[in-house]
């Protein structure tokens, strides 16, 4: 099992603001509702109490279906790497990191050009992610524009089998057709598909469409997803001050209703499938248009997302790690240390933001390894300070007495590794080691982390009759349907 | 008696500080070379150490238990060395804080990292005047001197004792270097030291050049 044991989350959220928050919620599903793309999705809320109106296709939902769904048994959510010792157990105490995904853009490695992303660029993300110590669950990072439209999905997911054993966090399945096509490419690898729900190796990411929309391919591939016990991600993203309101806390109830319907439907749909409540609350900047991601908001809402998820049952997805800017450096620094600072300590069950700059767009394999850094630091922070008879050390001060050094101690070595954060990036050496050392940038040395990283031979490589049957799935896909 | 140095070095491998002491005198009752424990056992042993010091894999606390049970080794083993046999080769370094300038946890660090790569180190301590870090160093032979300051007021102690040094002819006898938080490259280069470090590892570095042992 992976992940940051959690020894002490830090709370947003009141236990009276958590109640008002649901309230809030669970009365806007009575009141507003929201629209169902799903035929399916709208069955399953008719059948189950729910009002719904087949031309706006809005159901409205009664609060006692919500607090049923809610209150049934807990569903555990493991997300199993193809390594097992890469999995991620959703236990609630602890944080998992995952990198971002689906960019266009990738920033090339020699040349520094921001171009389109192709099927390599992918492939190199996945072989820089298998080198973080800190990176629990890969999210294929960018998406082969060098291959047709038909497929590139398809791709996508074998191109991230073929280069990381860890559990790989899939976002698409724009209809059930398309998920039933990317569950049977994981069974393949899995062993078949009873295998793959005893150890689903990847999970799936359905967005919903803020405010209060369900679209329809997106909610019938949850349920296809959910079906073959693939965990399915309901990603909520309301925009504060645009899709949803400027106050966080009114944001953080639509994004409420939203995944609430979604669980509503979903467990309707499949009672034992594995849910999760993503989350991306990232205002709209007032000034330029864009999607502030890399905002303290953004890390907030992720924290207080999370303390909604746990009362729910479900865990937690959020954005963290985000940079709004296009190149590393200071401003990805600051932005992605302020998130990600707020969502680990909150507690977050899975983080997602690595490695990608400009909201999500565009690839950078050295801030892979600069987010990684920071990760460390923020674990450091997290552990806290344990106090014992053993961390007091009054012994031990004893024996060393005044005026004498502690460094020769047997206790300095032995809790130095777990009392200090060891840097693997950051330089503290002085000025003129440095400086004879070339004036290396954080970036420089992070490049040659790359470069290490590129050349190491990628673990558990798929077998050639596997990547055979994969291949064969995304033929099919390629041809003209009969 | 490979053994011996096998075990030897692998005390210091081990920071084995609580149990060299007694088996280098068993190395001694069943007649082990005094030199060979010292040279192939236990300064093998730290260099190993200091090896993966340098490549990130150790961290100070270990590299200063290694250099503690080296050092008890040696002194044990030592004595015992012939004295008409084959030299030691060893590197002698005096070490001082100078005088009006009562702190030295910059100097112990370097004096603990000189000790793990393979230098003798006295440490002649806090508040020493000039003329008896001179005279030291005179008495142990010292290849290389080094001294520190914290603080501008006490940084032109360390110009006396180059100057002292100069007049009395002892500065192409032995190499004169200086450190400390205030003291820059350029402060090192117009009171005419041999040279300066930023840090304990930088010492290091300085010391095996000046000595003329590859970095």
């Amino acid at each position: 099992m992976t992940g940051i044991p959690i020894r002490r989350p830090y709370p947003v959220l009141t236990k009276e603001d958590i109640r008002q928050i649901h309230e809030a919620a669970a009365a806007g599903l009575e009141r507003v509702g929201v629209q169902v793309g799903s035929a399916e999705g709208r069955r399953l809320l008719r059948e189950a109490g729910a009002t719904v109106d087949e031309t706006t296709e809005v159901a409205k939902i009664p609060r006692a279906l919500v607090d049923e769904i809610v209150k049934a048994r807990k569903v555990r959510v493991v997300l199993r790497g193809r390594d097992a010792s890469q999995d991620a157990d959703l236990d609630f105490n602890h944080v998992h990191l995952c990198n971002d995904g689906t960019g266009p853009l990738t920033l090339d490695f020699e040349s520094g050009e921001r171009r389109l992303s192709t099927s390599e660029d992918l492939a190199q993300s996945a072989r820089v992610s298998n080198a973080l110590e800190n990176l629990h669950v890969f999210w294929p990072m960018v998406t082969a524009q060098d291959v047709p439209p038909s497929v590139r999905d398809y791709v996508d997911l074998k191109v991230s089998l073929m280069n990381t054993p860890k559990h790989i966090l899939y976002a698409s399945g724009a209809s059930g057709d398309q998920a039933r096509r990317l569950v049977r490419m994981a069974a393949a690898v899995a062993g078949g598909e009873k295998a793959l729900r005893r150890r689903p190796i990847i999970s799936s990411v359905q967005t919903t469409i803020a405010p209060l929309q369900h679209d329809g391919g997106m909610m019938d591939a949850a349920f296809a997803f959910g079906a073959a016990g693939v965990p399915a991600a309901i990603f909520t993203m309301p925009t504060p001050g645009a899709s949803g309101p400027v106050t966080l806390a009114g944001s953080v109830a639509v994004a409420a209703m939203e995944f609430l319907a979604a669980m509503v439907e979903c467990r309707l749909a499949n009672p034992r499938s594995p849910l999760i409540w993503g989350c991306g609350l990232a205002p709209l900047d007032m000034r330029t248009t864009t999607r502030a991601s890399g905002s303290p908001e953004h890390g907030l809402t992720g924290a207080a997302v999370t303390q909604m998820a746990h009362f729910y049952g479900v865990p937690s997805l959020v954005g963290g790690f985000d940079a709004t800017t296009s190149v590393p450096g200071t401003q990805a620094a600051i932005e992605k240390f302020s998130q990600g600072l707020s969502v680990v300590l909150g507690g977050a069950d899975l983080i997602v933001g690595l490695g990608l700059l400009e909201d999500a767009k565009t690839l950078s394999l050295e801030q892979l390894f600069i987010d990684d850094e920071m990760v460390r630091m923020i674990r450091r922070i997290a552990d806290g300070i344990v106090v014992n008879e053993e961390t007091l050390a009054l012994d031990v001060i004893e024996k060393v007495g005044i005026g004498k050094t502690f460094l020769g101690q047997r206790h300095t070595m032995q809790h130095l590794r777990e009392e200090q954060f060891i840097p693997r990036l950051i330089d503290r050496r002085s000025y003129d080691l440095w400086a004879r050392d070339g004036r290396r940038s954080l970036e420089d040395r992070a490049r040659e982390k790359v470069k290490e990283a590129l050349a190491a031979p990628v673990p558990f490589p798929l077998e050639p009759d596997v990547v055979g049957r994969l291949d064969a799935i995304i033929q099919e896909a390629a041809a003209p349907a009969a | 008696m490979a053994d011996y140095v096998a075990r030897l070095k692998q005390a210091v491998i081990d920071y084995d500080m609580e149990g060299v002491e007694k088996l280098a005198r068993e190395a001694l009752d069943q007649g082990l070379d005094p030199l060979d424990g010292i040279e192939k056992g236990l300064a093998a042993g730290i260099r190993e150490v200091g090896q993966r010091f340098g490549a990130g894999d150790l961290f100070l606390p270990e590299l200063v238990m290694a250099a503690e049970t080296m050092r008890t080794g040696v002194a044990v083993l030592e004595p015992h060395v012939k004295k008409d046999g084959r030299a030691r080769v060893v590197h002698r370094v005096v070490l001082a804080t100078v005088q009006d300038d009562i702190h030295e946890i910059g100097k112990n660090l370097v004096a603990t990292m000189l000790t793990a790569n393979g230098f003798e180190v006295v440490d002649l301590g806090v508040n020493q005047p000039g003329d008896s870090i001179l005279q030291k160093a005179q008495e142990v032979g010292a290849e290389l001197v080094g001294v520190s300051a914290l603080m501008t007021t006490s940084m032109p102690r360390m110009k006396e004792l180059l100057s002292s040094a100069e007049s009395k002819g002892d500065r192409s006898r032995r190499k004169y270097i200086v450190g400390g938080a205030p003291v820059t490259d350029q402060y090192a280069k117009e009171i005419r030291a041999d040279g300066t470090a930023g840090d304990a590892s930088g010492a290091v570095v300085l010391a095996r050049n000046l000595v003329g042992e590859r970095a």
